[in-house]
């Protein structure tokens, strides 16, 4: 009798650990389930994700010299001078994208801009097909992508990337001198492929776009006959471990119907160094690079080939802060010995990478009157939501 | 002409045939094991590299070029490498899509830790999937090469009996370096993997009497067994479980969120409350706080990689297993 109680014990231990096993290992077959469900539940939805962008600037020019000459392009594209002294919601991106088919994914991004306070615009920033094999052959020959819709542009680096990716808060003014305020954003076809070159640590990328014409900032004649060429070749090279060097050579060509006129012709050069050790790789970051673009003014005197060119540089302290700076030179579209050009300062702050602070003081000088200068204050809040957004892969975060 | 022809096709099969099978992996841990498993058989690149934080590797066009020709790519899954997809759908490569035979997920069928209850990123950025740092667990990694094996006959099923064969050699390399030589001849790796993944090995090996055979990385873990160990990362947690020490805390605040002055100072309480003698730093991640804490405790820092090659004497799985476990004892 006495024997009994421990016997007991022992069995109903063994019992215990048995069942112990065989509910864990029930467990592990609904972990299993759920996850495999969940993916189900939302395989055809998009993915979506949801930026916002809260802008502020305070700013004004030196004794409030009055300068309507043009300086910025024939439309007096407003940039700097015309800060209102405010803070507002600049915009919100809605980012959509998913597999159509077996062929094709699709992106959709759509943005409600207010590029002033109280004035509000709605537009498709970009909404396009990515065929990742060619229909019949079933192959992507060099790696081919071949996108059609409306999207941004392959001329440089700072053009194809979304307002809330830039490492600073306003595109350098050169550009949307040249191109207009959202940069070259075109309804056209885009092929990029992968150009074989020897070695493992450089990769060549071309890129072809036929895109719609008319709507450039540099060109006053809107003339939608002919289409834009657009070509792009990027050299990227890993030079060791965390130095990488990207340099890039683009070219736009518009023809115009009235033959006298030259066709719109931008050709741009774009360079890229960064330095992210992998020690730490997520507390420093050394960044610097440049863009120069020279066009041609179709209803100019011929030899009139506008010049400009921004560089910058930004620094990483820490997990979570950044300095920046930039340099932005630009010649009037008309006259070429009116120039301007100044310096921008940005400190930025992420608390994570959905979330991110920036400061940023920026002096342009304009070189015909009397030296005016124009000084701005900006802000800049920006937040994102939704799935895991896309990054860029030169910018950090 | 149709001699010609045959001619042609008898030499091009041969020519067809030797060119061996082309492996992208993400990480170097993952290229050791591929290696292992195909052999002379596959030829393996890594596209991110020793000492790279694996969350965060840039999806750039050298990558786009390496997984071009690919017709296999490993990864872990589990979203570790969000950055991995942005490198196939540049890459252009068809075979190695998501979904497709060329595109092999190693952690799938892995039962997996840390799972989420609540997916927001008000808790940091999470792995919504659960841990995905499976692979210093060493009998995950036995699965992992399953994984890879099965992946590889499938790709290449001219190969599948010499894949099989590799993956039945490294399993046992494993159970022989966890376990021992000797307790692996005398019971069977099989045997003890069951008896490990059910959480009973000790009682086993008490019940069998056989403790004093226990040989290789768990007889080299024993002073690590009851242990507090504080991590900066949530990437030791299998590792923890296997080799019977716990984290009671990490020392980044959130994932991904590096600790406050106010977080800092409960990880200083909580390291002296519990004792913890070791704060562990992964080598990519930034040692100040954890030195800080040290200073403040009498804890020690030790900054290891998890992965291979970033150190010479961790050069494939087995070597860092050793360094990891001689670095936590304090021996090396
Ligand atoms: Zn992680």
């Amino acid at each position: 009798m006495k024997l009994f109680p421990p016997l007991l014990i022992i069995i109903s231990i063994s019992l215990h650990a048995d069942q112990i096993d065989s509910l864990q290992a029930q467990i592990d077959q609904l972990k299993e389930q759920v996850n495999t469900r969940q993916e189900r539940a939302s395989t055809f939805n998009p993915g979506i994700t949801v930026f916002g962008n809260l802008f502020g600037c305070l700013g004004g020019a030196d004794d409030e010299v009055e300068h309507d000459h043009g300086a910025e392009g024939h439309e007096g594209h407003h940039h700097g001078a015309a800060c209102p002294n405010s803070l507002w919601l600049r915009e919100v991106e809605l980012d959509f994208r998913a597999s159509v088919d077996p062929w094709a994914d699709a992106v959709l991004i759509l943005s409600l801009e207010q590029e002033q306070p109280g004035i509000f615009s709605a537009e498709v920033e970009e909404g396009y097909v990515t065929l990742r094999q060619l229909p019949v052959i079933n192959a992507a020959p060099l790696g081919l992508k071949l996108k059609a819709g409306r999207f941004l542009t392959s001329f440089g680096r700072f053009n194809k990337i979304h307002l809330h990716d830039l490492p600073q808060p306003t595109l350098p003014f050169i550009m949307t001198a040249f191109f207009g305020d959202h940069g070259l954003a075109r309804n056209g076809v885009s092929a990029q492929f992968l150009i074989p070159t020897p070695g493992d640590d450089n990769a060549l990328t071309a890129t072809i776009e036929v895109v719609g014409g008319g709507g450039i900032a540099l060109s006053p004649i809107e003339d939608h006959t002919w289409p834009g060429f657009l070509g792009h070749l990027g050299w990227f090279f890993n030079l060791s471990d965390g130095h990488d060097l990207e340099l890039g050579a683009s070219a736009y060509v518009e023809p115009q119907n009235n033959k006298p006129v030259k066709p719109v012709q931008v050709y741009g050069g774009d360079f890229n160094y960064k330095w992210k050790p992998f020690d730490r790789g997520e507390w420093r970051s050394f960044l610097f690079g440049g863009e120069a673009f020279l066009a041609n003014v179709p209803d100019q005197i011929s030899g009139n080939l506008p010049f400009g060119f921004f560089a910058w540089s930004q620094y990483q302290f820490n997990q979570n802060a950044y300095l920046g700076l930039r340099y932005t030179y630009g010649q009037n579209l008309i006259d070429r010995t009116h120039y301007k050009h100044g310096v921008g300062m940005f400190f930025t702050y992420y608390t994570t990478e959905f979330l991110r602070f920036r400061f940023g003081y920026e002096r342009l000088v304009d070189r015909v009157v009397a030296s005016a200068g124009e000084n701005q204050v900006m802000f800049e809040l920006n937040f994102v939501f939704g799935s895991h957004p896309v990054e860029p892969y030169w910018v950090n975060r | 002409m149709i001699r010609f022809f045959a001619l042609l096709v008898i030499f091009a099969i041969p020519l067809w045939a030797s060119k061996p099978l082309q492996v992208v992996t993400t990480l170097p841990i993952l290229q050791s094991i591929a290696k292992a498993i195909g052999g002379a058989d596959v030829e393996v690149k890594s596209l991110g590299r020793p000492g790279q934080d694996p969350h965060f590797i840039q999806p750039g066009p050298d990558l786009w070029k390496k997984t071009r020709k690919a017709d296999v790519l490993i990864e872990i899954g589990l979203n570790l490498e969000l950055w991995a997809q942005k490198v196939v759908d540049e890459s252009g490569n068809l075979k190695v899509r998501n979904g497709q035979p060329g595109r092999i997920v190693a952690s799938a069928g892995i039962a997996v830790v840390d799972v989420p209850k609540v997916l927001s990123r008000e808790f940091g950025d999470v792995h919504p999937d659960g841990n995905p740092h499976i692979w210093l667990d060493p009998i995950r990694v036995k699965k992992i090469a399953a994984n890879i094996a099965r992946g590889f006959s499938l790709v290449d099923p001219t190969h599948r009996d010499t894949y099989n064969l590799n993956l039945q050699s490294f399993q046992k390399r494993i159970d022989e370096a966890l376990f021992g030589e000797q307790l692996v001849r005398e019971v069977g790796g099989e045997k003890l993997t069951r008896e490990c993944e059910a959480g009973n090995l000790f009682r086993y090996l008490k019940d069998k009497k056989l403790e004093s055979k226990l040989g290789g990385w768990f007889k080299k873990a024993a002073p690590l067994r009851g242990q507090k160990i504080v991590t900066y990362h949530k990437s030791w947690s299998y590792f923890a479980d296997r080799f019977g020490f716990t984290v009671p805390t990490e020392i980044e605040e959130k994932p991904g969120i590096s600790p406050s002055l106010k977080y800092r100072d409960e990880v200083i309480a909580l390291v002296k409350q519990d004792n913890v003698k070791t704060l562990v730093v992964d080598s990519y991640y930034d040692r100040s706080a954890a030195d800080y804490i040290a200073g403040k405790t009498g804890a020690r820092v030790i900054q290891v990689p998890i992965d291979v090659g970033y150190v010479k004497v961790a050069g494939d799985y087995f070597s860092l297993i050793d360094y990891l476990l001689d670095q936590l004892n304090g021996t090396k």
